[in-house]
């Protein structure tokens, strides 16, 4: 029972540092400071992950906290398996499925970094070869996602 | 036992489905399947941007297939899955690869090749799993208990084979006829003179399929003997074929494209001929695999409320990316 209790927890706790971010970025913002308050961009940019940890946690609460039940008080897990599938097998697509999800999200991970350290252009060009169903193909030359202006002095 | 109502209206719900994913679908995994035949960096770019505003929507309708399936009719998504766990893995894995290669191929310089074989072997893979489970259904699956009583590949079989890559040609003939219909100059030619290549593929797998690999023993337990005038269907199919010919010959844009539509839908109405009531065939009906009516109705409620506005959208998309691929830095 250790599991769902941190999980929910963790997940509570994550709810409340997005809240505090963007009710203070909004108060900071009202202030004109938004832009300027460098130690809390930094704790924006920090705060990336709490999304995920949110979901993986509250997932891991329902999870586990059903066990050990599929539908509550209805279907057992072990009840509910596949009879023709074998141990191995479901080795085998979980070791894939973990190798392919590496692959691509560290991948991913890597070119939102890229276009991070890249940051906003000045100015707005034609991209070539964008359409809207690539919105990667404009995030490196957005000027701000959203919707404010750089500021050029001070 | 007759199936309910609302079981009918569940099994058209899939039925059209199924025929709209794979002429749409069809069309954009085909152009993936041909965009791995060419080097030529101005073209795979243009290829990419023929279905670019189209791919991921076109996989809406695998979506609602897979929850059409496992809501309406759970005994029939119980046994699919087990009976093809590893080929709707490929799947998946073959829509993540090709997926993720429409934005990571613009983001690299290095990586470019990796992403484009991505793309290649994704859309390959997908086309391939889709063909071969067909091919597995013809055969029947052994079902016990309600239960899929085979091995994991169980589906493997010289005549799923053969079916499966009669579907990645019968994709890429699609995708080649897309690409003629949304494409001008050097493209438009190049895809043009594959598409009689790929139809005299097509038949010639299609062919060998039948003849040596097919177990005509099964078709006793379809109801194929019962329903003789369903021969029309594969007759109209091989119409189809030689259309798509003649519209390579006489080099038609649009012909082609409709051609290997129409050979499609017949390829599908045979299938239907074939397998009806059965929707695993040889054992499970829609009757028998229906969820309860209460449950159905329910269902009901949110697909007439949804699928208008999925194909409302649909259509909007098309309509607004309507005509060539403009030529701009292709």
């Amino acid at each position: 029972m250790l599991v769902p209790f941190f999980g929910f927890r963790i997940m509570v706790g994550m709810g409340l540092i997005m809240l505090a971010v963007s009710w203070f970025g909004n108060f900071l913002r009202l202030r004109g400071r938004l832009e300027t308050t460098r130690w809390f961009l930094w704790g924006t940019f920090l705060a990336f992950p709490t999304g995920f940890i949110a979901i993986l946690t509250g997932w891991f609460t329902a999870e586990v906290g059903r066990q050990p039940w599929v539908v509550y008080g209805l279907l057992r897990t072990r009840d509910a398996v596949t009879p023709s599938l074998a141990i191995g097998d479901v080795l085998v697509s979980l070791a894939g499925y973990v190798l392919v999800y590496a692959t691509f999200v560290s991948f991913g991970v890597y070119y939102i970094y890229k276009l991070l350290r890249e940051g906003p252009t000045a100015e707005a060009k034609a991209i070539p070869r964008a359409t809207g169903s690539r919105p990667m193909a404009f995030a490196g030359t957005a000027d701000s996602a959203t919707g404010g202006r750089l500021r050029t002095e001070g | 036992m007759e199936p309910s109502n609302l079981a009918l209206f569940w099994a058209g719900v899939l039925a059209c489905s199924i025929l709209l994913y794979v002429f749409l679908d069809g069309f954009d995994l085909g152009v993936g399947v041909l965009f791995g035949t060419t080097r030529n960096e101005a073209h795979r770019v243009r290829m990419m941007d023929t279905i670019a505003p189209f791919w991921d929507g076109n996989e809406t309708w695998l979506v609602v297939i897979g929850a059409g399936l496992f809501a309406a009719f759970p005994d029939v998504y119980a046994v699919f899955l087990g009976a093809f766990y590893f080929p709707v893995l490929l799947l998946l894995f073959g829509l993540i690869f090709r997926g993720i290669a429409f934005e990571f191929r613009f983001r690299s310089e290095r990586m470019r090749r990796v992403w484009d074989w991505g793309f290649f072997l994704g859309s390959t893979v997908v086309a391939f799993v889709q063909g071969a489970a067909v091919g597995a259904m013809m055969r029947g699956i052994p079902v016990a208990d309600g239960q899929y009583a085979g091995g994991p590949f169980g589906w493997l079989h010289p005549f799923a084979i053969l079916t499966g890559v009669g579907l990645v040609l019968g994709y890429a003939l699609l995708g080649a006829g897309w690409i003629v219909l949304k494409s001008e100059g050097e493209l438009h030619d190049w895809a043009h003179r594959r598409i009689r290549w790929l139809a005299a593929s097509l038949f010639a797998v299609l062919f060998l399929a039948f003849t040596v690999t097919f177990d005509y023993s099964v078709l006793a337990r379809s109801n194929f003997y019962a329903r003789p005038w369903a021969l029309i269907f594969p007759a109209i199919g091989v119409l189809a074929l030689v259309g798509i010919l003649v519209g390579a010959h006489r080099q038609r844009d649009a012909l082609p494209f409709a051609m290997t539509g129409l050979f499609f839908v017949a390829a599908f109405l045979s299938l239907g001929a074939m397998f009806w009531p059965y929707m695993i065939p040889y054992s499970i009906t829609v009757a028998s695999a229906a969820a309860p009516d209460e449950s159905l109705q329910f269902l009901f409620y949110g697909a007439v409320l949804v699928l208008p506005v999925i194909a409302a959208y649909t259509i909007g998309v098309y309509w607004v990316f309507r005509g060539k691929v403009g030529m701009a830095d292709g």
